[in-house]
C-alpha cells in the first residue's frame, strides 16, 4: 500500500467535513513534512488519526448530549425491532400457525417489519409509532410469551424507553434507501435463529452481536457513545430475558451477576455521554 | 489581548510574521524559528491553524496546487500579530523577572 493511501485511510478518523476541506492539503504536508523516513511517516500518522479522533469526538459532541442520547436510543430502538422480528417470525414459523389465534402473530410481525423498514430508511417517527403498536397489541393480547418469555414489566419499560424517541425525538439524517441492505445481516441473524433448533439460534442471535458490537461501542465511546448507547439497552433488554428464564428455571445465582452487569451497562454509557460531551464543548468552547 | 499560546502554537503563528505560507512552510519556518525544538505535525499544526482562524488570528487563502501538492496559504491577521506581539512581550517580562531574581540570589550565595 502506498504511503498515500496510508495517509487517505489515517485521514478518515476526521469528522467528512474537514475532510472534505483539509484533506488533499492535510495530505501533501504530510508527505512532505515525513520525507523519506519511515519513522518519522510513523509519528506523523499516529498523531494525525489522534488528531482526527479527537477533531471527530468534539464534532459529535457539538451536537449536545441530549441530542447523542436521543439518537442512541433510536440505534437501540432499531436493534430491539430487528431482534423481535427475528424472533417473532422464527416462533411464528415454529409455533404460531398450529396457535389459537395465529393473525395476532401476523399482526405483531407486520407492525415489527413495518416499522424495521421505515427505520432503516430514516422515517424514525413512523417507525416509533409501529414500534409501540407492536408493544401495545402484545399487551392487549395479554399474551404470556413476550420475546420467548413471561412477559416482564422491565422488558416493556426498554421497550417504551427505545421506541418512544423514536416518536418524540427521531434522528436527524437525510432517507436513504441504501440503508436498508442491513436487512440482509438481520434475515441472516433470523434465519440462525430459526435453524437448527431455536435454542442454538440464542447465541447467534444474542451473544454473536452483542459480542462483535461490544468492542467496537466500546472503542467508539469517546469519540461517538451513541453505539454504546443502543448495545447497553439491547443488553438490558436480553438481561431482562435471562434473569426471567433463570428464575422459572431456579438457576438465580447464575443469571444474577450477569444481569446486574447487563443492567448496569445503559447508566454507565448514558453517564459516559454526559462527562464526556460537557468536557469536550468546555474545552472547545475555552 | 491576552492570549496565552502554547510553545507550538507559538512558533506556528511566528512563522507567518514574514508573510503568508502554507503547511508543509510553516513547518519548515517553525523548525528553524525554534533551533530545531519544535518540530510541528501535520495534525497538530492543522488543529492549530483551524483553532487560529477561528479565534481572528489567520486567515486562510484559496487553495492551489503547487508541484503536484494542493497548498494553501496561511496570513497572520493584524489581532494575530497583536496577539503575538503580546505573547512575545509576555515571555520576555518572564525571562527578565526570572532572571533578576537568578543575579541576585546568586550575588547572595557568592557573598
Amino acid at each position: 500500500m502506498s504511503r498515500e493511501r496510508i495517509v487517505r485511510f489515517a485521514l478518515r478518523s476526521y469528522p467528512q467535513e474537514i475532510r472534505a476541506s483539509k484533506g488533499t492539503e492535510m495530505l501533501g504536508t504530510l508527505l512532505d513534512s515525513s520525507g523519506q523516513s519511515n519513522a518519522a511517516f510513523a509519528r506523523e500518522l499516529v498523531d494525525l488519526a489522534r488528531r482526527g479522533l479527537s477533531a471527530r469526538a468534539t464534532s459529535t459532541a457539538q451536537v449536545g448530549a441530549r441530542r447523542l442520547i436521543a439518537d442512541g436510543l433510536c440505534w437501540g430502538g432499531i436493534a430491539l425491532i430487528a431482534e423481535l422480528l427475528c424472533v417473532r417470525v422464527a416462533n411464528y414459523i415454529t409455533f404460531g400457525q398450529s396457535s389459537a389465534e395465529p393473525g395476532g402473530w401476523v399482526w405483531e410481525i407486520a407492525l415489527l417489519a413495518a416499522g424495521l423498514v421505515l427505520a432503516l430508511v430514516g422515517y424514525d417517527r413512523i417507525a416509533g409509532i409501529c414500534a409501540l403498536s407492536f408493544l401495545a397489541v402484545v399487551i392487549g393480547a395479554s399474551r404470556q410469551a413476550f420475546d420467548g418469555g413471561s412477559l416482564l414489566l422491565p422488558d416493556l419499560i426498554v421497550g417504551v424507553v427505545c421506541f418512544a424517541p423514536m416518536l418524540i425525538a427521531p434522528r436527524r439524517r437525510t432517507h436513504d434507501m441504501r440503508q436498508l441492505a442491513w436487512l440482509f445481516a438481520i434475515a441472516a441473524l433470523g434465519a440462525a435463529f430459526y435453524w437448527p433448533r431455536p435454542i442454538d439460534g440464542l447465541v447467534a442471535l444474542y451473544i454473536l452481536p452483542l459480542s462483535v458490537a461490544l468492542p467496537f461501542a466500546l472503542a467508539l465511546l469517546p469519540t461517538d457513545p451513541r453505539l454504546a448507547i443502543a448495545w447497553s439497552l439491547v443488553a438490558a433488554f436480553v438481561g431482562m430475558g435471562a434473569l426471567a428464564q433463570a428464575v422459572q428455571q431456579g438457576r438465580l445465582t447464575l443469571a444474577l451477576p450477569l444481569t446486574v452487569i447487563a443492567l448496569t451497562a445503559a447508566p454507565f454509557a448514558l453517564a459516559i455521554t454526559v462527562t464526556r460531551t460537557r468536557s469536550l464543548t468546555r474545552r472547545d468552547s475555552a | 489581548m491576552a492570549v496565552e499560546f502554547r510553545t507550538p502554537s507559538y512558533f506556528a503563528l511566528a512563522a507567518l510574521i514574514d508573510g503568508p505560507l502554507h503547511g508543509y512552510g510553516i513547518v519548515r519556518r517553525a523548525g528553524e524559528l525554534s533551533g530545531g525544538t519544535v518540530r510541528l505535525s501535520t495534525g497538530t499544526l492543522y488543529a492549530l491553524l483551524e483553532r487560529a482562524i477561528k479565534e481572528g488570528l489567520v486567515v486562510a487563502g484559496e487553495p492551489y496546487v503547487q508541484g503536484g501538492r494542493e497548498r494553501r496559504d496561511y496570513t497572520l491577521t493584524p489581532d494575530g500579530r497583536g496577539a503575538l506581539q503580546a505573547e512575545s512581550m509576555r515571555l520576555s517580562e518572564a525571562a527578565r523577572t526570572v532572571s533578576t531574581r537568578l543575579r541576585a540570589t546568586s550575588r547572595a550565595a557568592v557573598a
